[in-house]
């Protein structure tokens, strides 16, 4: 009897949570719940041991017109942050070859019907957070009115299947997971007689392993 | 929002629990309410947080994996199918938001391939498939609420029409993100290699071409680059191994290096790779060989693997050794020259001096050197001396003085008058003395001639160079 009001308190809380939260239901169902509501809350969030799953912001990459010269005309912008989290057992790795983020530009189209193809923008990967230990930056790639350079693979061949982010090898995953954050330094490089107007492109980023 | 974050109910009335129990009867029921607010404020702040971005919107997390029928993750990497031409199988995509809000994502299929690095990649949304991507039917978007997953089913078709072998394709969500100038669509998906039954054919083609870069120094060898590409020309996916086997004319120093780089190839496509072989000394004409072999990726225990080689030969023309040999016999050549010239110019010197000699030697040199001689016979009282003074150079040193040769005999006892015992007369000191004057004046003009003609002897052949 002297417990009435504390069972009251339990009643009420529980029919709080219960009409707050329906889809509760679906969390409660995880295994390895546990008592802490913030690790809860995570664990219901991924099925079975673990995931690859990659998070991406959603801020613009305007290019704006910046350090221009008389030969060319240059636009820079910054990527979206784009992280990767693999959480998954090694073991549950089928493929042996890890994870990449790949970047590809469609061609820049103006409204009236110009284009600027793909390989005039150019991008140099950086990393933001995680561990480079286990994941590896993709490298930089210049713009075709950039020097081919003196490399076996010519590095101005603009934004077409380059890595942005990339796992060499599942075993250097650390058990609990990594994650890494990267974003890119975007350059368009145009030549000076290109049309004037709006273009528009988009980089398609895909995580496949 | 927050409603998908409150995980398990009965954690957090223990954590109300707690404090109830300490606290008076009549406020119980107000603080639990609080204590409700507070829990439920802990689990959004952090969310929050992470949500607040430049342009208000919160960041889109997501995970896309294989799910078997019943719709959970079956650990497979990517789908592998075998089907026969006509036949259809359904698979299921699991999607799952890992974001704080619902989100809608955009699914697609598309015709699968292999980058340059051997990445596997699906055609952007821009470029319509033509291939496999096109026997792949599924939903356009799936809208999903936090923490939810959902498995999304897709059904692949293979035409009648299809060709045996292996056909790439993918699935993807994803999600269009920013806007203004530059867009950006990121996409989570997985393979999916369907292998139409019927003849497999693995076949490879390979070609290779080689530069030489020699090195400057004639003493080190130089750099063969050799470049090598191969095309999977079957119907299967390969998986490539080569090597590269440089030689010189006859199989000269071969060495023999593994290639590596080369990936998996799909059919129709084409791979080239750049090695540097190092040490390769300029044998006029050296050999490349690029040998590859190649298993189908998904073995069916019955097709074994496919090779091919191809060869290019190369000119390397040893041009920095060929140059320093050159050099060096110039310098033979130009030295045996010079030798010769300067044995002639001396030997023309020197028949000058001899004749310049010659012509000197009749007058001065005979006359000190006749001088050299009259004195001597002076002394020594020679008859002939006046002979012998027009006999010339090598008449004189033949004379012999007859029996005026001094005797040998020591002389025991110096005596006081000097008795000089053949010619019987004495001779008094003053005269001996202007003799041996004379001799030693006929002997330092013919030495200073001598050194003054060497001088300009060697003057003459040393100067014109």
């Amino acid at each position: 009897m002297k417990k009435f009001p504390t069972l009251g308190a339990v009643t009420l809380a529980t029919a709080l949570l219960i009409a707050g939260g329906s889809p509760a239901a679906f969390a409660a169902t995880a295994p390895g719940g546990s008592t802490d509501v913030g690790v809860d809350v995570d664990i219901a969030a991924q099925p079975g041991t673990g995931a690859l799953a990659m998070t991406v912001e959603p801020g613009r990459a305007t290019l704006t017109e910046d350090g221009s010269t008389g030969a060319v005309r240059q636009f820079t912008g910054t990527l979206p942050r784009v992280t990767v989290t693999d959480t998954r057992d090694p073991a549950d790795i089928a493929s042996g070859d890890g994870w990449y983020v790949l970047g590809s530009a469609s061609a820049f189209t103006s409204a009236d019907g110009q284009t600027i193809s793909a390989d005039h923008l150019g991008w140099s990967p950086q990393l933001v957070s995680g561990d480079e230990d286990g994941v590896s930056l993709g490298g930089d790639v210049d713009t075709s009115l950039d020097p081919a350079g003196g490399g076996e693979t010519p590095l101005n061949r603009g934004l077409v299947d380059q890595e942005l982010l990339y796992l060499g090898d599942p075993a250097a995953v650390p058990a609990s997971g990594t994650t890494s954050t990267a974003s890119a330094n975007l350059v368009l490089k145009v030549e000076p007689t290109v049309a004037a107007g709006t273009y528009s492109s988009t980089i398609t980023l895909s995580l496949f392993e | 929002m927050f409603r998908v974050r409150l995980g398990h109910p009965r954690s957090r009335i223990r954590d109300i629990h707690k404090p109830v129990d300490r606290l008076g009867r009549g406020l119980v029921v107000g603080f639990a309410v609080v204590g409700f607010a507070v829990v439920a404020y802990s689990v959004l702040s952090p969310l929050s947080a992470t949500a607040s971005t430049s342009d208000g919107h919160t960041p889109v997390s997501w995970s896309v994996q294989p799910a078997d029928a019943d719709g959970k993750a079956d650990h497979r990497s990517w789908v592998e199918l075998a089907l026969a031409p006509g036949e259809t199988v359904r698979e299921h995509m699991l999607v799952t938001n890992l974001g704080s809000e619902t989100t809608t994502f955009r699914l697609s299929a598309a015709d699968g391939y292999f980058t340059e690095t051997g990445r596997f990649n699906m055609l952007p949304a821009d470029q319509p498939s033509t291939e496999a991507g096109t026997w792949i039917t599924l939903p356009d978007s799936a809208s999903i609420a936090p923490g939810e997953s959902r498995s999304i089913p897709f059904t692949v078709s293979v035409p009648t029409t299809a060709t045996p072998g292996d056909h790439a394709a993918g699935v993807a969500a994803g999600v269009l993100t920013g806007g203004g100038t530059v867009g950006v669509e990121s996409r989570i998906g997985f393979r999916v290699m369907t292998r139409v039954t019927g003849d497999l054919a693995p076949a490879l083609a390979a070609t290779t071409e080689a530069t030489y870069h020699p090195s400057w120094n004639p003493f080190a060898p130089g750099t063969l680059e050799v470049r090598a590409t191969i095309s999977d020309t079957g119907n299967t996916r390969l998986d490539p191994q080569g090597s590269v086997t440089v030689s010189g004319p006859a199989g000269l120093a071969s060495t023999t290096t593994p290639l590596e780089g080369f990936s998996e190839l799909a059919p129709g496509e084409s791979r080239s790779t750049t090695l540097s072989v190092d040490g390769v000394w300029p044998l006029f004409l050296t050999s490349v060989t690029l040998d590859v072999m190649a298993a189908p990726v998904v073995d069916d225990g019955e097709t074994g693997p496919t090779s091919s080689s191809a060869t290019a030969t190369t000119a390397t023309i040893p041009w920095s050794q060929l140059a320093l040999a050159l050099l060096a016999l110039l310098l033979g050549f130009l030295w045996v020259l010079d030798h010769r010239r300067r044995r002639r110019a001396f030997q023309q010197q020197l028949e000058r001096a001899r004749e310049e000699g010659r012509r000197h030697g009749r007058s001065s040199y005979a006359l000190w050197v006749s001088l050299v001689v009259l004195a001597t016979h002076v002394i020594v009282g020679a008859p002939t001396a006046v002979d012998a003074a027009t006999a010339g150079v090598g008449v004189e040193v033949e004379i012999t003085p007859q029996p005026a040769v001094p005797s040998p005999v020591p002389p025991t006892a110096p005596s006081a008058d000097v008795v000089l015992p053949l010619t019987g007369g004495t001779i008094s000191p003053l005269v001996a003395a202007a003799a041996l004057g004379l001799i030693l004046l006929g002997v330092g003009i013919v030495g200073v001639r001598a050194r003054s003609r060497k001088r300009a002897v060697d003057h003459l052949t040393s100067g014109p160079r």
